[in-house]
């Protein structure tokens, strides 16, 4: 497209980096050569190990200088001059990085300085590649945050990086990078830790600005859907090898190379994946219902004062209805602080409920205690998201999965080792396998543990809460796969709770969409997903990057800047309530009688 | 902030109030009478003279109504009369304090530039050889006993060298016990700083600063030191309350004229009324020093301070 008039700003060859391990050398990027060209975004693909990231810091000499060994060359085109960058000392590094290469990062809430105000923070760059005084560094970092649409710019620049949400944090750090008008913006995963509402904004930010400073973009991401709404070009990578690069549309519509068409084949595409209706669950209504919900209402305590008295609440669930049908699978889908996993822990008694009730296979479980709810726990079972954070990395793998079984007595000690063998086998892992330890595993494998664990003791209900998040495409698949056999061979129900509606339509025959606690929609997943009604729902399926660059048109719709608002509320307010309407004769699709209240009030773009 | 400030006047307030409490009933969990055990070296007082002594202390009456009497002394500044010699005990106290303030003042300080300095150059350095160095240094300054590590300065830089006097009150006397006291502090606060700024120096923002193109200082003492202050002074408190402890041992050994080595006294010479007012002042400094530490965490983390 580009290619032949945009001048190349970056041009790198065999770019290789190592890293010493004791006696051994490990390398993670083997020879790449590539070329950033100005006012182009070039996306930079692949799965978690594949060295994108790393690659990305050796070009600012931002690896540890101890044990990382970078060779090849980086030649940088400023103001018509050629500097080979890793050859740089690092004071004259220091001159290029925040200057002409800028970086933003994954994680906006741990990338700003906690102690430091968001002026200072922006100034200090400026300070310190810019001949400006201090007064006008300020105006100019005033105007950036401006630029990078912050309502009440000056407020902010006395403000903490904890006064803001995630995704004000991210665009203070695209306003810090460009500041200095850097020839190359490098954005590692800058959306991934953000709601999909919140990553449509700052992926149509980040293309504005580059517009309008003629500046490169190197985007790193995991994510098809991004790449094929934000970028120009594709490299992708592949454990630190080329794979292949060329324009979207080619990549998209023919990638030359079969770890690609893998790659693309397994991005889960809204709109395209209906799951097949389970046949055991077609008379609904008279199955009596696993899980019976009614009006729950989960709050916590705000203490606040000289006394600690609360004085307001937070309504993480707020009336919440639903059904849990034996076989079924409901998904919960919602952004981060919507309530959809503290509903998910209050249901397991986990978390206290403050109102409403909980009945489970038709018997009153709500407020049981601990001891209580033991007997109980060998029927509802639980996978989390993170699978490095839920294996106790001091026991084998075979004791973790044995344990349920142990715990619930479930069958004689000769048998049980022969029975956690099965289980492993079920799950698509050796028998061997037992006797090793959690960290000598994939982030994949230990999923398939957490499930070997889960189904141990035959559970009617798993809760599975974000439990594919962690994992890269490709694996993410796969585990879909093997959730979706386990629950036809066992019958297992899932309350499945996600952020990902391409995955939740997989995966799911019934949606309920929560939105401050509340769920606003509720029904068929086809349904909701093809017909949302609630504003909300419309909102959040909008915002969704498409994996195709031809139907890709996230960044060309004008977009709503709001944030979700807090769901913390005085002890004295007066909560609605709230009711839900069935839309429909055949089956079910509740909605919420709020729509037009939830509404995105303020559909402009430029809120500066 | 200020409601911060007021929670922690508030709960430093009743910390002193309960000590008051258990002050005034520690004297009845001495086994036997403790106007007996007060007298038994003097055996020429009569049991008239005891049941009088009995009486001026107060001890004849209720409980409670020894504690409204003890609270409305105190109030006044008046913590009784000592036993041997018949002095204010608040004047004693105050006529030694400045020197045990002076020695844990010195010693504190020490404590925190030595280790403060060691404990970062360890975590910077992680895993080389000064880390090494530093950390077994500090294994040794935490299992060395404070009253023999005074021992063997005292024989070796006062007695063999002679660079420093044994004993007296002046400026030369103060170096050997201040950095005797600092010696183990030092080695707690170099590991505390060095597992805080191991984890800072993990932190995102700080690869943030740096691909801003900041200078090391800038990034290691704005970015980093600025951030990982918080923690460490959180702890700075507690330190300072167990340095109070080892200064009564270290004042003892060195002949330091201070609070600490006067209670000793007292505690040999069954002093109670001595013995509970040096409780009480060692408790009032404690708490009035981790206030202070509370304020400095609260200045120093804008999470506290802008509230």
């Amino acid at each position: 497209m580009a290619e032949t008039q945009s001048p190349v700003v970056l041009s790198v060859a065999d770019l290789s980096v190592s890293f010493k391990q004791g006696a051994s050398v490990k390398t993670v990027v083997k020879a790449m050569s590539f070329d950033v060209l100005a006012g182009e975004t070039l996306a930079v693909v692949g799965e978690s190990g594949s060295g994108k990231s790393v690659m990305s810091r050796a070009l600012l000499g931002l690896l540890p200088a101890g044990s990382a060994d970078v060779s090849g060359q980086a030649m940088l085109s400023k103001q018509g001059e050629q500097v080979e960058l890793l050859s740089l000392s690092d004071q004259s590094l220091r001159k290029v990085r925040g200057n002409h290469i800028a970086m933003i990062f994954q994680e906006p809430m741990t990338a700003l300085t906690p102690v430091l105000s968001i002026g200072e923070q922006l100034m200090e760059g400026i300070l310190t590649h810019q001949p400006l005084s201090r007064s006008e560094a300020f105006e100019l970092a005033v105007s950036m945050l401006q630029e990078a649409r912050i309502p009440e710019a000056r407020k902010r620049m006395a403000q903490y990086p904890h006064q803001l949400s995630g995704g004000m944090r991210q665009r203070v750090m695209i306003a810090m990078a460009l500041a200095c008008r850097p020839r190359i913006l490098i954005a590692d995963e800058p959306t991934t830790a953000l709601d999909v509402t919140v990553q449509a904004q700052i992926l149509k930010l980040i293309n504005t600005l580059k517009t309008q400073y003629n500046t490169a973009v190197m985007l790193i991401t995991h994510d098809m859907g991004v790449v094929a709404e934000a970028a120009d070009r594709v490299l992708v990578m592949r454990r630190g090898d080329f794979v292949e690069a060329g324009s979207v549309q080619q990549v998209f519509s023919k990638p030359k190379q079969a770890y690609t068409q893998t790659l693309l084949a397994s991005v889960p595409k809204l709109g395209s994946s209906a799951k097949q209706p389970i046949a055991t669950i077609a008379e609904n209504d008279a199955a009596v219902p696993l899980f019976d919900v009614a009006d729950l209402c989960v709050q916590f305590d705000v203490r606040e004062g000289l006394f600690n008295r609360v004085r307001s609440r937070v309504h993480a669930v707020e009336q919440v209805s639903l059904k849990l049908f034996p076989g079924e699978t409901l998904a919960l889908v919602g952004e981060s602080g919507s309530g959809k996993s503290t509903l998910g822990r209050a249901l397991l008694n986990l978390v206290p409920s403050s109102a409403g009730a909980i009945r489970f296979r038709g018997r009153d479980i709500t407020g049981w205690s601990a001891s209580m709810m033991r007997p109980l726990r060998k029927q509802i079972q639980m996978i989390f998201q993170d699978p490095f954070a839920s294996l106790n990395p001091r026991k084998t793998v075979g004791a973790l999965v044995e344990e349920p079984l142990k715990l619930f007595d479930i069958c004689s000690d000769s048998e049980r080792k022969q029975r956690v063998g099965e289980l492993f086998e079920r799950v698509g892992l050796s028998a061997d396998d037992m006797t090793r330890y959690p960290h000598q595993f994939s982030g994949g494998q230990r999923q398939r543990i957490c499930i070997a664990r889960a189904i141990a003791c035959e559970p009617r209900v798993i809760v599975a809460d974000e439990c594919l998040s962690a994992l890269d495409v490709t694996v993410q698949a796969q585990v879909i796969e093997l959730l979706q056999s386990l629950q036809q061979e066992l019958g297992i129900s899932l309350l499945f709770i996600s952020h990902d509606l391409a995955v939740v339509e997989q995966i799911s025959d019934r949606v309920a969409v929560m939105y401050m606690g509340r769920i606003v929609e509720m029904g068929d997943t086809a349904r909701v997903i093809n017909r949302p009604q609630h504003s909300y729902t419309q909102r959040l399926l909008e915002a969704v990057p498409v994996a195709d660059p031809t139907k890709a048109s996230l960044l060309n719709r004008p977009l709503n800047n709001s944030e979700i608002p807090s769901p913390v509320r005085s002890i004295f307010e007066e909560i609605p309530r709230h009711n839900m309407t069935n839309i429909t004769s055949i089956g079910e699709h509740y909605v919420a009688d709020d729509s037009a209240a939830v509404a995105p009030s303020d559909v402009t773009e430029d809120v500066a | 902030m200020t409601t911060y400030l007021l929670q922690r006047l508030m709960s430093a307030a009743l910390t002193v109030w309960i000590t008051t409490l258990a002050i005034c009933f520690l004297i009845h969990l001495v086994p036997g009478d403790p106007v007996q055990i007060m007298y038994a070296q003097s055996a020429t007082t009569s049991p008239e003279q005891l049941e009088q002594i009995r009486h001026s202390l107060g001890l004849d009456r209720s409980i409670i109504h020894q504690y409204i009497i003890y609270m409305g002394k105190l109030l006044q500044g008046d913590m009784g009369v000592t036993i041997r010699g018949q002095q204010s005990v608040a004047e004693l106290l105050l006529l030694r304090l400045p020197n045990t303030l002076l020695l844990t003042l010195s010693a504190l300080t020490l404590a925190i530039v030595f280790g403060g300095v060691s404990g970062f150059i360890a975590a910077y350095k992680q895993g080389q050889w000064p880390d090494k160095v530093l950390m077994t240094g500090t294994v040794v300054g935490i299992s060395v006993p404070p009253f023999w590590l005074g021992l063997i300065v005292l024989s070796l830089f006062s007695v063999e060298l002679g660079w420093f006097p044994v004993a007296g009150q002046g400026l030369g006397s103060l170096v050997l016990p201040a950095v005797t006291l600092a010696a183990c502090q030092a080695a707690v606060i170099g590991r505390i700083v060095r597992s805080t700024m191991i984890d800072v120096f993990a932190q995102d923002y700080l690869l943030t600063a740096r691909a801003k193109g900041l200078s090391k200082p800038k990034v290691l003492l704005r970015h980093a030191l600025r951030s990982g202050l918080i923690p460490i002074v959180s702890v700075l408190g507690m330190q300072f309350a167990y340095m109070m402890g080892g200064a009564i041992v270290i004042e003892y050994v060195f002949s330091w004229n201070g609070v600490g080595r006067l209670a000793i006294q007292a505690i040999f010479q069954r002093d109670y009324p001595l013995i509970q007012g040096f409780v009480l002042c060692f408790s009032m400094i404690v708490v009035l020093v981790s206030v202070a530490m509370d304020l400095l965490y609260a200045f120093l983390d804008p999470r506290i301070r802008q509230e």
